[in-house]
């Protein structure tokens, strides 16, 4: 089904949410994926099969987490590198990001990595270089290029990323106002999102909304 | 901006129902009626189109249908309506209308496309829609008083646009000139929706009188408006969209500030601000309310416009600055409801001055939500402080501080305000507490030294990236953040939906409760075919009306 980007934005950060993410997290996850779809790329299905791993309530040894940014090169303690929280330390560090770049190591999704890198350059006023296996993209914050490969943007995890800061043309500007996200990982979106809303009862029915006059007048 | 002078707010020059009869005058849109399919009954469907500046159409394809009384609720839970409604982009086809009869009459649980800009429904009003396709039906007119006691023949509640249920995306119409100011397509769809209402009681008063004749005098229908119900969903738009909401107030600001800085004021500008005085005085007059909070404020209201025909008669506005003069005494002589209306109204006579301003009431950056990780901790701290200072001196420990949580309902996906301590509600809450949750942020960089940037404080502590988020977009401006508790155990949600209510050119705030409230749009506003003809700008001021009318 046709999706409306504000529609996927606000499903996505729903169901960042309901596993468990911060809000600002969730918030950016949300973003992450609106843009994807913009580029029509499916954000959906990365966040989706992300997400689908995670459970608040039993957190994992080997759920995907933050980054160490100390070195050239950035891994995990948990041993996967989420794409979230790493791609929110590839924006937030953006000015020290050189042409030499970073390495990411182990991780998640890479794919979600794309909308961060956008922001980076935004904030930087400069392009980003992204590399893995099966994908190369550049983006200068507002569009995107990327090689005719499109086999590596569906990847659930890559050993190694590379990040590095590039000039560069060639990007085309983010077209699509709409996405088709496929069901499946629509509904697993939607049920994620599902544990952000609060069960009903007959007192909250009645004094949530404040209602209980007639409207028959 | 605190949450009493929100609650307190007027329409005035730019609120968007004005900005777009304006325009639909000034550029000469042209109306047409395509289909009226609808039988004896009052059950079909029918299209109202309107062509713009630029030569796009929009039309409002609206389904009628026979509710029983049982089923009508103003409730965001209702099923099923009166009447249905979508704004379409163009003209639709009867393949089109086919599609949208399969999902507007379902509303939420109905699916649209990039085609429909708004879906919407509404109720009608029992009483009246009785009374004047009875009065109608047996050769005569309504009853002035009971016009004016309602107001509406059908009151929408819920017009959902930019997105939602499948409906076109902000930016599909962000860049077209007559849909750029915010709210224009919502406020075009209720506006066409009033023509709908019209056609419609017309249409089934004849169907009862069998006499080709039988219509709704043209002056009482210009009179009705359309009512509207507001719950809960509209006051975290106002804490969710930050810069928006600061550009309608920093508008609004500084458009005071032009007409407070006017030195001398012409007769013509005198005449029409005592004009629209008096007329306001007649629409505190008609302004009723059942709920206790609001009754006490028209009747300060009522009281302030006497003070306010006393000042007219004891003071010239012929001195110098006189409507910064006249602002000065409102702000020791009148309640807050006064002062708010008495800003409203000298904006009237100065269209020069204050209208443009209205273009300045969009927000077009859409990248506001990068987060500048190069920011330095110090930086940071001051933007808290400068934004929040006022939120220090709260004991967020205590329960009367936190007592409410807004959380969204499972059953119909909507905002909803509980208690704290008395329901299973806080682990649902949503990040509308941002006074309590900025103070909580600052606490937290406590430990951390000016110089570091906030990248490092973001990595180590995620839970805190909305804050810095916020406080990061809200240096646009003065106007972002309202500057009250929003989880207070004093909070009335129905201040957040009277500001922006007013915004949209909204009158007779009728409160039913602290969490919704029922308005009227578009009372006065001239029907298409007489837009070029009466007045398109102060028709929200009623009219002086005859000595005949039934009114108190």
């Amino acid at each position: 089904m046709s999706r409306s980007l504000s529609e996927i934005e606000a499903m996505a950060l729903k169901a960042a949410r309901g596993a468990g993410h911060y809000w600002g997290v969730s918030e950016d996850a949300g973003r992450a994926v609106r843009w994807l779809c913009a580029a029509g790329i499916d954000g959906c299905a990365a966040l989706a099969g992300l997400l689908s791993g995670n459970d608040p309530r039993e957190p994992k040894k080997r759920d995907p987490g933050s980054p160490q940014v100390t070195a050239a090169a950035w891994n995990s303690p948990t041993g996967i590198l989420c794409p979230l929280l790493t791609g929110m330390a590839i924006s937030d560090h953006a000015s020290s990001i050189t042409a030499a770049g970073i390495t990411l190591e182990q991780v998640a999704r890479p794919v979600l990595l794309v909308p961060f890198a956008a922001s980076a350059a935004r904030l930087a006023h400069t392009g980003f270089c992204l590399e893995w296996q099966g994908a190369s993209l550049f983006t200068d914050g507002y569009g995107l290029a990327h090689s005719q490969e499109r086999r590596g943007l569906d990847v659930a995890f890559v050993k190694r990323v590379s990040v590095r800061r590039k000039r560069g043309t060639g990007c085309r500007p983010l077209r699509m106002r709409r996405f088709h996200p496929t069901d499946s990982d629509w509904a697993k979106l939607e049920e994620l999102a599902a544990r952000t809303y609060a069960p009903a009862s007959d007192e909250s029915r009645l004094l949530g909304a404040g209602a209980g006059l007639s409207d028959n007048d | 901006m605190r949450l009493e002078r929100l609650g307190s707010f007027h329409q005035c020059r730019l609120s968007f129902m004005r900005v777009l009869t304006r325009r639909m005058a000034r550029e000469n849109w042209r109306f047409s009626r395509g289909v009226f399919d609808i039988d004896g009954n009052g059950i079909g469907r029918s299209v109202h189109s309107v062509q713009a500046t630029g030569g796009r159409t929009y039309s409002l394809v609206s389904f009628a249908h026979d509710l029983p009384d049982e089923l009508r609720s103003d409730r965001v839970i209702a099923e099923a309506w009166d009447a249905t409604f979508a704004l379409f982009d163009g003209i639709p086809t009867t393949r089109d209308l086919d599609r949208l009869e399969d999902n507007v009459p379902f509303q939420e649980a109905g699916r649209l496309t990039e085609q429909e800009l708004v879906l919407s429904r509404a109720n009608r009003s029992v009483r009246l829609w009785r009374h004047v396709v009875d009065s109608l039906a047996a050769g005569g007119q309504p009853d002035p008083g009971e016009i004016e006691r309602v107001g509406y023949l059908m009151r929408t509640t819920a017009v959902y646009a930019s997105g939602k249920f499948g409906t076109a995306d902000r930016s599909v119409v962000r860049d077209r000139p007559e849909l750029r100011l915010p709210f224009q397509a919502e406020m075009l769809t209720v506006y066409l929706i009033r023509t709908f209402v019209r056609d419609l009681v017309n249409h089934l008063a004849r169907a009862r009188s069998g006499s080709p004749g039988t219509r709704l005098d043209d002056r009482v229908a210009q009179r009705l408006g359309i009512g509207n119900s507001t719950g809960l969903g509209m006051a975290p738009f106002i804490v969710d969209h930050p810069v928006l909401y600061n550009n309608w107030i920093t508008a609004r600001e500084q458009a005071i500030a032009a007409v407070r800085s006017v030195h001398a004021a012409t007769e013509r500008e005198i005449a029409v601000f005592r004009d629209l005085v008096e007329r306001s005085s007649r629409q505190a007059r008609l302004w009723k309310s059942d709920h206790p909070m609001q009754r006490a404020k028209i009747a300060d209201l009522r009281r302030d416009l006497d003070a306010l025909a006393g000042y007219l008669e004891t003071r010239d506005l012929g001195d110098e600055f006189p409507w910064d003069q006249l602002v000065l005494w409102s702000e020791t002589e009148l309640s807050v409801e006064g002062q708010e209306l008495v800003v409203s109204l000298i904006l009237e006579p100065y269209p020069g001055l204050v209208d443009q301003l209205a273009e300045s009431m969009e927000d077009r950056n859409l990248d506001s939500g990068d987060i500048d990780g190069s920011m330095t901790v110090g930086q940071v701290r001051q933007l808290i402080t400068g934004q929040f200072g006022w939120a220090f001196g709260t004991d967020w420990q205590s329960p009367e501080s936190i007592a409410r949580v807004w959380y969204v309902s499972e059953e119909k996906l909507e905002p909803r305000l509980g208690e704290r301590f008395e329901e299973p509600l806080e682990m649902y809450e949503q990040p509308i507490a941002t006074a309590r949750d900025a103070v909580c942020t600052y606490n937290a960089l406590a430990e951390w030294p000016d110089d570091r940037i906030i990248a490092g404080f973001l990595l180590e502590h995620p839970g805190h990236r909305h804050v810095i988020r916020r406080v990061q977009r809200c240096r646009a401006g003065q106007y972002c953040e309202i500057r009250d508790n929003l989880v207070s155990a004093e909070l009335l949600p129905i201040d957040m939906l009277r500001s922006k209510l007013a915004f949209f050119g909204a009158t007779n705030f009728d409160p039913r409760s602290d969490r919704w409230v029922r308005i009227c749009m578009f009372a006065g506003a001239p029907f298409p075919d007489d837009l070029a003809t009466r007045d398109s700008d102060t028709w929200i001021y009623p009219e002086p009306e005859p000595r005949s009318a039934n009114v108190p």
